[in-house]
């Protein structure tokens, strides 16, 4: 009885193991697989939001409806968010015919990332991004719709 | 006096109604999907009004609280699994409410990031250990209120009625395959932060703290109606604004900050200080509602002492637990990890562990023998049953819609 | 819906098993994590203990689980006689206290510890 209750516990033991193993390394697989026209656009329609967000963040700065501390804690957390989006970007290749895409998807985060470092050091110049946030927000779209036409 | 003591309880339903996740999952589903999936809002809002009245009713008759329940009648296997999965998605959802509160601070303090995640920590046990909990209870759930400005920006927003209540008509998703796999992703997400598990567990054992008896089960009733009522409708609220102000600049909620900024776009400064207000005091509730959940649901579970009413001393491992929730769940924000990715996780595996948990809270209400005339009525047993099918269907869906739609991502 | 010590059958199962112990001063003290019972085939069976701790409720558990939960939550076990139970309703009350039955062991040493802890002898309300 108790060598059964042994071999069972081994047998589910193993089982649980093999499980995890399989989630894990299905994970690992999917992580570095080239980016394709869906995961492509998941990262190149947070960068068109994030360019929107920080381009909403220097009116509402330049309105006084915000508040310097807001507004340059903001684009830290904002900038920090490009930032790793930048990375995602920068880490896996994508499939050949959307290669170009995502280089220039990086050339806007790194674009972004700038400015919104800008505005974090001093809110002061918010105001004086406006113009570079609206050339890296029409940048973005025009990215995205490239990569998701129908979006 | 009875009536000062519903009137606090409905308001404080009310306000700790909302934390990090279910703010940010419903400004990106009106963001996204415009008013259609507010049908899904008002169906999560009765399903937690079925269960929270079941789970209080259970309490005030049999002085039971929820995982007393699961033991008793999932036995201990399932019980176990249950209390596991429980912990586990209580233990993120205080994590993620604990990076909220970190975040906000850095947003008026320019602190470090880090920093504040151990000062939230200090806060939280020093706030929990001190105060008793009635007074935690009021004190956050109320001044959780100040959420409501997200309604006073929606008056303000002048939005389509008539595509509102369109919106409460239950539809298909439309689209390309991708947009309806990533709708009916929302639609189980926004369910599931509805109805989140955490909120019928505290409730309960607020309850028991109270000894509630059987004469309190029509107060019960109220607190749970309209107090669940009115949050749903905040919660509707957040939704209505995501649609209004962030859908037309297709902008994505994936920090606190973007929600204060949706406000300050109507009312300005003044909006803005009471969207962080209420929302740190929402977070913060949150997170105490979810520690000291893990703390009730392990005591409950293995017949330990518990309650905040009683000295630590003498619910000794009931203190440990909640202390042990608290650091643990900063240690896992403290890696790095994006506490609103956390949070949406959790709210989509919590879906799964639903219908484990209101089974046993079914077949104890209509059990004639232990609950007496209290047992289900027939509105009770339908909605309950309707309820627990849903959600199995729902929790069934839940995983493969995560993974279809690359973690809720598209 | 509580009653004294019920005579003759008793749904161990419903009443009894997976309770919450109450002492004699109304403290949860546990939970009824296992029951021994005597009585040969085809006699009647009379529990004759209580079992509550880890040793009981563990080996309730598929055998991987089993073992993992011993090696988390230890092999304590506290052996009640059913001599000591006084009342079966949604707890189980007994007679005597917690102290004298040896339950609650683990949260008085945690007590020890917190009591070093300012307000920790303070009730809150």
């Amino acid at each position: 009885m108790r060598n059964s209750k042994r071999r069972t516990a081994w047998l589910q033991g193993v089982a649980l193991l093999v499980a995890s193993g399989a989630c894990v390394t299905l994970l690992v697989y999917e992580k570095h697989q080239p980016f394709d026209q869906e995961t492509l656009g998941i990262l190149t329609g947070q960068l068109r939001s994030d360019a929107r967000e920080a381009r909403e963040l220097v009116r509402l700065d330049s309105q006084h409806a915000s508040f310097a501390m807001f507004t340059e804690q903001h684009a830290r957390q904002l900038g920090q968010q490009v930032a790793d989006l930048a990375k995602s970007l920068r880490d896996s290749r994508a499939l050949a015919a959307l290669e170009p895409m995502r280089r220039d998807a990086v050339d806007v985060a790194d674009g972004i990332d700038r400015s919104l470092s800008n505005i974090a050091s001093d809110s002061a110049s918010a105001s004086a991004q406006a113009v570079e946030l609206d050339r890296l927000r029409e940048k973005a779209d025009a990215v995205h719709r490239r990569v998701k036409p129908r979006d | 006096m009875q009536i000062l003591e519903i009137f606090l309880g409905i308001l404080t339903a009310m306000g700790g109604f909302v934390e990090v996740g279910e703010l940010t999952f419903m400004l990106n589903a009106g963001s996204k999907f415009d008013y259609r999936l507010l049908w899904v809002v008002a169906l999560g809002t009765i399903g937690i009004m079925v269960y929270g009245e079941i789970a209080g009713r259970i309490a005030a008759v049999r002085g039971q609280p929820v995982f007393n329940v699961v033991r008793e009648r999932a036995g201990i296997r399932l019980g176990l699994l249950t209390l596991v999965s429980a912990t586990l998605v209580c233990l993120l959802t205080c994590a993620a409410e604990i990076g909220g509160i970190a975040l906000l601070w850095q947003l008026m303090s320019g602190l470090p990031y880090r920093l504040l995640i151990a000062l939230a920590l200090a806060f939280l046990l020093v706030v929990v250990w001190c105060l008793p909990f009635k007074w935690i209870e009021r004190v956050f759930g109320l001044f959780g209120l100040f959420m409501v400005v997200f309604m006073v920006v929606v008056w303000m927003a002048h939005p389509d009625w008539g595509a509102v209540a369109a919106g409460f008509v239950p539809t298909l998703p439309e689209g390309p395959t991708d947009q309806r796999l990533l709708q009916s992703y929302y639609a189980v997400a926004l369910l599931s932060s509805v109805m989140l598990p955490y909120e019928t567990y505290f409730y309960a054992s607020g309850g028991i703290e109270d000894k509630w008896k059987a004469k309190d089960v029509p107060m019960n009733r109220v607190i749970v109606i309209i107090g669940f009522l009115l949050g749903g409708a905040l919660a509707g609220s957040i939704m209505i604004v995501g649609k209004s102000l962030l859908g037309p600049l297709q902008i994505e909620a994936q920090l606190p900050g973007t929600a204060a900024i949706v406000v300050a776009m109507k009312i300005g400064r003044v909006g803005m200080w009471c969207a962080l207000t209420g929302m740190f005091f929402a977070f913060a509730g949150a997170a105490i509602e979810t520690a000291l959940s893990c703390a009730y649901n392990i005591a409950q579970f293995f017949g330990w002492p518990y309650g905040k009413k009683r000295a630590p001393r003498t619910a000794s491992r009931f203190a440990l637990t909640w202390i042990a929730a608290f650091v643990l769940a900063a240690l896992i924000v403290l890696t790095g990890v994006d506490p609103i990715r956390v949070v949406e996780y959790s709210i989509v595996f919590s879906v799964v562990i639903l219908p484990l948990t209101y089974f046993p809270l079914m077949a104890l209400s209509r059990d004639r023998e232990v609950m007496g005339e209290h047992v289900n009525g027939v509105l009770a047993n339908t909605l309950g049953w309707f309820y627990f099918v849903l959600v199995c269907i729902v929790a069934a869906a839940a995983i493969p819609l995560l993974i279809l739609t690359h973690g809720g991502e598209g | 819906m509580s009653t004294r010590k019920p005579r003759g059958e008793l749904d161990i199962y419903r009443r009894v098993l997976d309770h919450v112990l109450l002492d004699a001063d109304g403290l949860p003290c546990g939970i009824v994590d296992e029951i021994e019972a005597e009585g040969g085939l085809g006699e009647p069976l009379a529990i004759v203990t209580l079992l509550v701790g880890p040793a009981a409720w563990t080996r309730r558990l598929p055998a991987f689980f089993a073992i993992v939960a011993h090696l988390l939550a230890g092999s304590r076990i506290v052996r009640v006689p059913w001599s000591e139970v006084a009342e079966i309703g949604e707890q189980i009350r007994l007679c005597s206290s917690a102290v004298e039955l040896g339950l609650g062991v683990a949260d008085r040493r945690a007590g020890r510890w917190l009591a070093h802890l300012p307000l920790s002898e303070e009730h809150p309300e």
